[in-house]
Order: structure tokens, then sequence, then C-alpha cells
């Protein structure tokens, strides 16, 4: 027996009941509560067990920074472990299971540890786990990672979305007890557009937890009115359940917003969290402070919570946290909270105040002992007694009562002021450290700042908005002060109970007791980086916030430094942790990345193409019909365009409109071949080089006009090639006149391919005449087809048939494409995909991806003649590197299999015959394998040393990863008609 | 060349951004449109000729736009990057704008037709400044957005231009957003994504 629900009082909804359970045991709560207040007020205690020893532990805390009560939340896909059960809200039909304790928390066979307590000290696996070595990997580590961690994940895909947003502000507000309140108050009546973001369900911070009233009203009578103000200004954004985690340069924070965490499945239209990038003009932390425990033997019993964690559970949800309840505390805090816990009618059994003297009018009727601690706390799944010592008479007094509240001061929540590397001040008064000045961007008021009384909160949250108005030219406004009760908050600091027998724990998460800290300066690790480490004081989820000040502390004592020479570790965001959902956001599956889609995308849908990734691209992979899979689709599309005529979608080509009267002087710089001399009216093959001298991208580019060219180039460097033509222009020679921009969408571009293209042509065009005389191959012209739709026309082919590529814009390029199909029915006409246009080029050595890959240079492709010898351009001089000109260096050539079905492989490496596979003997390798159906045979094209002097010759194909060591033979690339005579027919 | 009648022309949402309204708790937040065939013009200066390209743009348009701002009505030129201009317009024949402005940027600017190149999705509603939010880092508020105002952005991955066209206290805000063509049926399902949390409706094209 231990908390139960008091009859009144406590901010829910007694009216209504939530039915939820824990390891299976079914339990009622109201709305109002967590999960925590709710457990206490059925009478558990017990909620889990500790990380390293097993021991039962209970509650502690009221918030965030709580290190025992975890619990792995909801189940299936949304199994969350490590949840805080003092910030899970209640929810109907909520399923809540205790965490570290097999086969369950009130009997864990884990539990073992405790008595091995002795040889399981800090660093222990250190020192154990050493012999032998290869037991490091295969022994030791499964064993310690199933022994370690918190909680369990899931391995199910997660079915919850989430989201990342921006939000702007001139002043954010960071925490909505009484000093944010105040503070966005002023703000929102000098007209700065304010967020106040607060990481409970509703604001008031600590006034949702105190009964003191402000002036004649209830705390929460003037937050109410506040709160009405706040909600109705315009310029006010009141941002609940959201936790500012992190400050970045820039004065940017980062920020998580719990959308839908409090209900048992986010609605469907809403993401379960938003991650908030909050661009703040000022911000003022008003994030208020945090107890800190007391250090005593057996002080991490269930039953022994901090003192202000009572005080909510009273003053908040209604609940007494035990039927006998004593209260440790070394300062004026705790008998506030003993005070309010009898106004509440909680027996409270004593007060133990470590101090010599403490406030005169304390106005409780229980005993309070002066001068004395609590050395033991005493029991084993419940707190039953503890052993007190009266330091004035130096006795041991045992005491029975069944909750013991601790009170060890206050630490200001500074964590933000320090993540972009300052660290903070300690201060001797309120024995805590201080935020130090972090400058404008962020200031800090309230208990956050060290202010432990609420009207010094009030005033300092007014003064920070009066210098932020002044930073911003805003005039500060008259807002009143609510009337403040005395509160006496004088604090001695009390970093360990000396007398303690048992284990006195000072990190509660990690188990690190008080003589690990010693231990670990005995062992050389005096630094408060290194005891961290070898302790692991301050890790996991609650990241020391309740530990780190008392370890540090005892680390001074342990090494007789003061405590600012040891100093703090350092605070890294978050705050709080952020599930990994939130940080990928809404790019996750299918929205990894935008796909951008062909204008010709649905006509192809309608043409049953099969539609594959192509980078951002959707492109077709092939048009089956019937039964046919992609290899004997692709062999019909390719004999279609070798006998008849094909069409293609090629809009995904990148195109980038060129204009200026420095157009062809820049397209001579950018390009490794000359320009000068391209008429209008023609198209010609570029090849562009890197600074470094290897191939960066190809393609055509056209003259248009006297100013005018249209570049295209391949559909991967599209975006990349864009890119470097506006660094050139832009950085490296902005005395040309040439104006460049993508025209890539604006096109619906088909290749019409085939020896009847030029039949099916005639039929589309309106006036132009495209015989072999009059429009020869690279003719380029712009023109009208199908009765006025604009058009250019280019005699260019990938596919090395009589081919065409004709752009319109893309609204039009359907209708284009409907009527190429119904004009070439009678020639045959289909579509093709890319596995056949990569057939095609295969078959005439086109080179394409798989050949520049950024290894490759123009004379490795058989371009060498390419590189212009009278003119300057990007890549010339590293062109003509030595290692460049190597004879051996591996250039390109074909490849057949000496066997006539066998099937080549992209990637296999090519090997002298007899040679025996090595790096050494490596002569080059596959780059793209095709079956020409043609040839009735696979083909590849691959790059070998001295490739062009081997023409003929017999080549040992090893593949090691599939189908190792066979023959092959080495051709000319160009498979098909090696005249080109299709092309210029 | 005969003129072509804007029916033939088959935007990239054609079929997609149907007629539509889904109500959040009985109400609509966004509304969504796509003006029927927009002419969508990119201009740069010539080399040194950006003043006088300005001055052409002001005799014609009343004045040249400050970076990250438009002019116009019918016609909208946006200072959209340094020397360059993006023109709008709507109810053109193909073709018209940017013949037009070659005729009124003559050697001053070199105007790149990208109507269909470009998507123009009408974006409005109260709570339409929200739903940017959650893609762009841009700051919507109406004191450094004002109407008129445009810029280069991100929503989600995806690459637009923004413009503020109006800001009505009744009706709220009406944004344009230009996006590569391409990415246009992406960019839809991205804004449905997210109008969907606060109900919305999708018109259809006028005329």
């Amino acid at each position: 027996m231990s908390g139960y629900r008091l009859d009144s009082g406590g901010r829910i909804d007694r009216s209504r009941r939530l039915d939820f359970t824990f390891d299976g045991e079914a339990f009622g709560g109201h709305p109002g509560d967590t999960l925590a207040s709710a457990l206490t007020a059925n009478g558990v205690r017990l909620l889990g067990r500790s990380f390293k020893y097993h021991r039962p532990r209970g509650l502690l805390t009221d918030g965030p920074a709580e290190p025992n009560a975890l619990v792995e939340l909801r189940g299936g896909a949304r199994l969350e472990p490590n949840s805080r059960a003092t910030t899970v809200e209640l929810y109907d039909g909520l399923e809540a299971w205790s965490q570290n304790a097999w086969p369950s928390r009130n009997f864990d066979v884990g539990a073992v540890n405790q008595l091995l307590s002795p040889f399981l000290p800090a660093g222990f696996y250190y020192k154990t786990f050493m012999w032998p070595a290869a037991f490091w990997e295969r022994v030791y580590e499964p064993l310690i990672r199933r022994a370690a961690g918190l909680g369990r994940g899931t391995h199910a895909p997660d079915p919850d979305s989430y989201e990342k947003g921006n939000l702007h502000c001139d002043l954010l507000v960071v925490g909505a007890g009484p000093s944010g309140l105040i503070a966005a108050l002023a703000a929102a009546r000098a007209g700065l557009r304010v967020i106040l973001a607060d990481d409970q369900p509703e604001p008031g911070g600590q006034l949702l937890s105190r009964a003191t009233p402000l002036g004649e009203e209830g705390p929460l009578t003037w937050r109410d009115r506040v709160l009405a103000e706040l909600e109705t200004a315009p310029n006010v954004r009141l941002l609940s359940r959201t936790t500012v985690f992190g400050w970045y340069d820039g004065n940017l924070f980062g920020a998580l917003e719990r959308v839908a965490d409090h209900l048992p499945v986010p609605p469907e239209h809403l993401p379960r969290l938003i991650y908030w990038r909050i661009q703040a003009k000022r911000a003022l932390l008003c994030a208020g402070a945090e107890e800190r425990p007391l250090v005593f033997g057996g002080n991490d019993r269930p039953g022994v919570l901090l003192a202000s964690a009572g005080q909510t559970l009273v003053n908040r949800y209604g609940v007494a946290p035990g039927r006998k309840v004593a209260v440790f505390t070394n300062g004026d805090s705790g008998y506030q909270v003993a005070r309010d816990l009898q106004a509440a009618g909680v027996p409270l059994a004593c007060v133990i105040d470590a101090r010599a003297e403490g406030p005169a009018d304390h106005g409780l009727d229980c005993r309070v002992r002066q001068q004395t601690v609590v050395a033991d706390a005493k029991g084993g799944r419940s707190l039953k007694a503890i052993e007190i010592v009266d330091r004035g008479q130096g006795r041991r007094i045992p005491l029975e009562c069944d909750t013991l509240l601790m009170s060890g001061g206050w630490n200001p929540i500074l964590h933000l002021t320090c993540h972009r590397g300052t660290k903070p001040v300690w201060d001797e008064e309120i024995a805590a450290f201080l935020p130090a000045d972090v400058g404008t961007g962020l200031r800090v008021a309230g208990a956050a700042a060290g202010h432990m009384t609420t009207a010094a909160c009030f005033q300092s949250a007014l003064a920070a908005v009066t210098e932020i108005c002044e930073d911003l030219g805003r005039k500060a406004p008259e807002v009143a002060l609510p009337a403040c009760p005395e509160e006496p908050c004088a604090v001695a600091p009390l970093w360990w109970v000396k007398e303690a027998k048992g284990k006195a724990f000072v990190d509660f998460q990690n188990d690190v007791t008080t003589k690990d800290i010693p231990l670990a300066v005995a062992e050389g690790y005096s630094s408060v980086e290194l005891m961290k480490r070898y302790t692991t004081l301050g890790m996991a989820t609650d990241q020391g916030k309740l530990s780190n000040v008392n370890g540090l502390a005892i680390l001074a004592e342990v090494t007789g430094r003061p405590i600012p020479q040891v100093g703090t570790t350092t605070y890294r965001p978050a705050y709080t942790p952020v599930p990994l959902g939130a940080l990928a956001g809404p790019h996750v599956g299918a929205e990894y990345r935008p796909v951008r889609r062909s204008p010709l995308h649905r006509w192809m849908l309608r043409q049953g193409a099969e539609m594959i990734e192509a980078g951002a691209w959707m492109r077709p992979s092939h048009y089956p019909r019937g039964e046919e899979d992609w290899f004997a689709a692709m062999c019909r599309e390719v004999r279609g365009v070798r006998s008849r005529v094909g069409l293609c979608d090629v809009s995904t080509l990148g195109k980038i409109d060129i204009q200026g009267a420095d157009a062809a002087e820049f397209l001579n710089r950018v390009y490794c071949n000359g320009w000068k001399t391209l008429p209008v009216g023609k198209a010609r093959y570029g090849l562009m080089l890197r600074e470094d001298g290897f191939v960066m991208d190809d393609g055509t580019t056209s003259r248009l006009g006297e100013q005018h060219y249209l570049m295209t180039t391949t559909t991967a460097n599209a975006g990349p090639v864009m890119a470097h033509l506006e660094f050139c222009l832009q950085s490296l020679w902005p005395d040309l006149d040439v104006q460049v921009a993508s025209v890539t969408d604006q096109w619906g571009q088909v290749a019409l391919a085939g020896p009847q293209a030029r039949k099916v042509l005639q039929r589309i065009l309106d006036d132009l005449d495209v015989s072999n005389d009059a429009f020869p191959f690279l003719a380029a012209a712009e023109t009208t087809v199908l009765g006025g739709l604009p058009a250019r026309l280019f005699r260019i082919s990938f596919s090395g048939e009589l081919a065409y590529e004709i752009a319109v814009p893309a609204d039009y390029s359907e209708e284009l494409a409907d009527a190429l199909l119904r004009y070439g029915a009678d020639f045959g006409i289909l579509p093709y995909g890319g596995e056949a246009l990569s057939t095609l080029r295969i078959e005439k050595g086109h080179p394409a991806g798989g050949e520049l890959d950024g290894r490759t240079t123009a004379q490795d492709l058989g371009l060498g003649k390419m590189l212009s010898g009278k003119k300057d351009y990007i890549g010339r001089a590293m062109s003509r590197r030595e290692a460049f000109e190597a004879p051996d260096r591996p250039v390109l050539v074909g490849l057949k299999p000496l066997s006539r079905g066998a099937k080549l492989r992209a990637g296999a490496h090519l090997l002298t015959p007899g040679e025996t596979p090595a790096v050494e003997s490596d002569q080059g390798f596959v780059a793209s394998v095709a079956y020409s159906p043609i040839l009735e045979s696979w083909i590849g094209l691959a790059f070998l040393k001295r490739g062009r002097e081997r023409l003929g010759e017999e080549i040992t194909i090893y593949d090691p990863l599939r189908e190792g060591l066979y023959r092959g033979q080495i051709c000319d690339p160009v498979f098909v008609d090696p005249d080109h005579e299709r092309l210029h027919a | 060349m005969p003129e072509l009648s804007a029916a033939r022309r088959l935007g990239p949402l054609a079929g997609i951004a149907l007629p539509t309204r889904v109500e959040l708790d009985g109400g609509i937040g966004i509304r969504l449109s796509l003006p029927p065939a927009p002419s969508i013009v990119t201009a740069e200066a010539r080399r040194g000729a950006a003043v006088e390209m300005a001055q052409r743009i002001a005799e014609r348009f009343g004045r040249m736009p400050q970076p990250g701002r438009s002019i116009g009505e019918a016609t909208l030129v946006l200072h959209s990057a340094p020397e360059t201009l993006l023109i709008l317009g709507e109810g053109r024949a193909e073709g018209e704008l940017v013949a037009e402005l070659r005729a009124l940027l003559g050697e001053t600017a070199s105007p790149v037709d990208n109507s269909h190149g470009r998507a123009l999705i009408r974006l409005g509603g109260a709570k339409a400044r929200e739903l940017l939010s959650f893609g762009t880092a841009v700051d919507l508020a109406v004191e450094s957005f004002p109407p008129g105002a445009c810029a280069s952005t991100l929503l989600g991955h995806i690459a637009v231009t923004l413009l503020l066209r109006s800001d009505d206290p009744e009706a709220g805000p009406v944004f344009d957003l230009v996006v590569a063509r391409g990415f246009a049926e992406s960019l839809w399902d991205w804004l449905i994504g997210r109008a969907r949390r606060f109900g919305y409706e999708v018109t259809a094209p006028a005329g």
C-alpha cells in the first residue's frame, strides 16, 4: 500500500474514467493523468528494474528527467521503448510494460546481479572481458549487448507519419511557466511575433503543481487570464506538447511537437510528431529548474521520490504519494511541499532538514528535525522505513514511513545555453550552475536563470523582455505583476550522506553509486569527462539531468578540487530524446525523394510501359505484349526499330537554351571540340571534360539562330551540367555575353528511329522538306507539325538507324506521340523502352552511363580526335597528362563471348588467356552488356589495355561473383552497320 | 501559324488535380486550383544590359520590381534572380508572351519560353501559410513577405518559385507556385498530403 487518489483536487477530470494496463494488469485513471500519476493513484509503486543491478525502481520525478519509470509503450509496430511514465499522457486503452525485468518486474532473475554487485563495479567489463581476444566479438559482445540496453525496439515498419516545418518569430519563449507566460504576455503587448513553446499539454509550468495563491487569486486564475490574452493575440503562437531541444547557429532552435502521442493512434490526417526549425530573432529561456535528488543509502527504493514530484502528484493529479510521508531536505523548498501535503490531508511522518536551522515559522503539524539526515532507506520493492542520523547528537534513529520525499536543491535547466559550446557558471548561493551570458540571441529568465522565488522570476522575465524590446526597437509595455507569496529559498549543499550503509545512487539510470566515483579517481579517471565515460554517469536517456551536479560535486570532494575547477561535461542537443522518425520526417519510403515524370508519362503507361526509376525520373523499361518478359519485349522492340520504325520518349535528356553574342565562344570553352564553324540549322556531337581532363558528359548541341543554341545532355547529368555552365559564366567568364536556361521540361521529345522513320515523319510535318538532301544527318530546324504545333526537329541518332528527334512544347507531347503511332501504324511502328534503347546503342558502340563513369578520358573512348588543338577549353591541360596518353590505358573495345549462347556480365574483368586472376594481371573490365537480337549473341562494351591493337584476340572473361572464367573475343565496338550507312540513308 | 487553342494543351496535372472538396470539421483551410494554360517566360539580361532591361520593363509595366518582388496584374513580372525576370501570363496564345517580350526587351535580354516547362499551381485559403511552412524555410509573415513578394525556395525537396499574389483578410492569402513540370505531380501529392490536415478544395480551372 502506498499512493492513493485524494478525494478532491488536481487537474483531472474525475467524471471520466480511462482504462489502461500495465504489465497486462488492468487499471483506471482520469483524463489529465500521466501514466505515472495514474499508477501511483492505483497504489502501484514498483515500475521497473534498474539497468545494471536490476534493483526494483519506482517513480522519482514528475517530468522528462525521469530515470527510473521507463516503460515500453503501445505495442506491435508502434512499440516505443524508454517512454518516461511521467510524460506519458493517459489515454483510454493505453498499454504499457515495465523494462529490464524477466520474467516479471516483481520477480526478476536479473536481480541476482545485486548479489554479484561487489564484482560489478564501474568499468568491470573493461577489465573482465579481455581474455581470450577471440571471444571479444563472438562471445563477450553479444552477451554484453543482450544484458545491456534499455527496452526493446520493434522491427516492424513505422505506421505513423512525421513532419518537418519551419517557424519564424521575433521572440521564442521556451517554457510556459510563470516566467514564460509573463514574458510572452509582455512581448505580445509590445507587438512582437511570439512563439511560446512548452512541453506540457497545458501551459502553467510550476503553477500547475503548486497551491500557493498569487495575491488574492489562485495561481491558475492568473494563468487563465494571461492565457486568454495570449490565445486571442494574432501575433502569438502557442506550441504545447513541444520540447525545444536544441539551440543551433544563427539562433535556430530545434523543437519537437508531439501532435498525437497523447492519442491511442494518430488521426489519419495528422503526423505523429513535427520537427520544427524555429528561426528566432531573440529567444528567452524560461525552462525552470530541476530538483536534485539526495544521495544516501537506498535512495533508489520505490517510494523515495523528489519532493517536487510529490508536490505535483498532490496538487496537479490529486494523488497522495503515500500514507506516511517523510520529507528530507537541505533547503527551504522542502517545507512548502510538506505544507501542500498537509493541506491535502496526506499524513506526514517527519521533516528531516540537514541544516542546523530551518525556517522559523514552518506551519507544519508534524515533527521537524534539524541537523538530521537520512542515512538509509529500508524495504525491498517498496519503502518501509528509514534510518536517520541526528548529526547534532550522533544518533541513528529508525523511522517508519512508506514514502520519502527528497529535496537536494535546484539545478537551473540551462541546457540550451550550452548547446553552442558555452559552459555554465557555478553559483555558491544556490549551489548550482547558472547559465553563462551567451549573447543577446538567447537570454534566460526565471528559475532557469537561478531565480528561486516567483516574484524574482516574474521580474527577471519582464526585465529580459524589456531588453529584447530595446534590441528590436520596440517599446516595452506595462505589465502588472501579480502579488507573490513569501518564498524562503535558502539551501545548503549536501552532496552525499556519508553515514549511508547501503548503496547510495548518484545516477539512477546507470546504477552509478557513490563508490564508483572514488574508484574512477583511483584508477586515474579524475577528469569529469573521463569519470563520465568510466562510470557511465550522465549517460542514457536522461543524460544526467538529475545526476550530473551531484556526481561532479562528489568528484570535486574526492579529488579535493572546488566544483568550478572540476567543471561540467559537455551539454549537447537534444535536451530530451528525439525519435528517429521525426528526424527523417516525411521523406521515407516512396516519399524519400520527389519523382520526375516525363510529359509522356501517362501516355507511356497507356501503351503498357513497365516503368522503372532512372535517377529521379521514371522511364519506361519496355512495353510488354501479352506474356512477354522484359527480354522478349526488348528483342521485339530492337528488331522493330532495325527493320521498320519505333518511337521512344527522350524528353528526359537535359536541354539547355544558350543565347548571347558569345554563345559560340562559350561552347568552344566548355566542349573539347570546336564550335565556331557550326552553321545555323545544324547539330553537332559535343564532348565535355571536367577540369581534371576526364569526360564529364556528352550530347548534341544545335544552332537554332545566329546567337541561339540548344545543348542536350545525358539524363543523369542534366542538373550537374547546368550547374557547371552557370558556374563557368558566373565565376570563370563573367565577361561573356551568354545566357543559359534549362528547358528540359519545356519540350516533350521523341526519337523516331528506323528505316521507315522519314516516311512517318513526313506525314506529321506541316511543310518542311526532310528528304536526305534537304535535311541530312545532323540537320536541325524549327518548324511546325500537326497543323501548327511549334516543333523542333533534329536528325540525330542514338540507335544508328535513320532517326529524328522531334520536340514539341510539352503540353502537346501526347498529341505528337499519338499522331506518330497513328501515322506509323501501316509501317508497323512500335514504342520502345530503355532496355531496347540500351541494346541499340551498345550495338552501335555509343558510350553512355557505363562508359561515362567519371574515370574515362576522351582517348579511352576512342574520341581522342575530338580534343581540339586549336583552342583552349575546360580540361585541356589535364587531358594531356602523361597517364592519359599511356599506351596501356584500357580503351573502349567491343566484346563477344566465344561460345554463342554465353551471357556477358557488366563488371566482369578481362584477362590474357592463361593468366591467373590477380590485380597485376588485370587487363580491363566490361562496362556495358546487352543481348543483341540482331547478332543473336550477347555483346559488350569493355575497356581493355592496348585494346585497339587487340581486335580479334581471344580474352578470358573473369567474373568471380557469377560465372567464373569463360572465353571471349575482342572486336570493334560498332557491332551493327559499321559503315553507318543506315544513319545517312 | 494558326492560333492554337489552349484546349489542346494538356498540363502535367491534367486528370490528377480533379475538382474535389475534403472538409475537416466542416470547413476548408486550403484552396487549390490550376490556372489554365499559363504562359511562363524567363529572361536573363544580356551582359551589361541589366539597366536598360529594367528601363524597358519600367516603361511597359510602370516600374522595375525590386529583387524578390513582382509587379503587374494580368501579366506579372517577378524579379526572381539577379538580373533575371520570370514573367507570368494567363489566357495568352501559344508563344504570344515570349514574342511580346522579345519585342519589348530586344537586345537587352534573352527571353526563354518555359510555359510548358513549368507548372503553375494556385494555393490559397486561411491555412495556406501554415501549409507552406512545412516545406519552405522562407518567412511568409506578411511583414517580411507582403503581396507581390516572390522567392526561389524548396517545398519538401522540390524547387519552386513562390509568389504571394494577394492577401485578403477574409479569404486569406493566394500564392502561386511555379514548379518544373516533371516535379508537378510530386509537388501536388506533397500539397494534398498536407492540405488534408486543414480541409481543402480543388476547383476546376476557369473556362
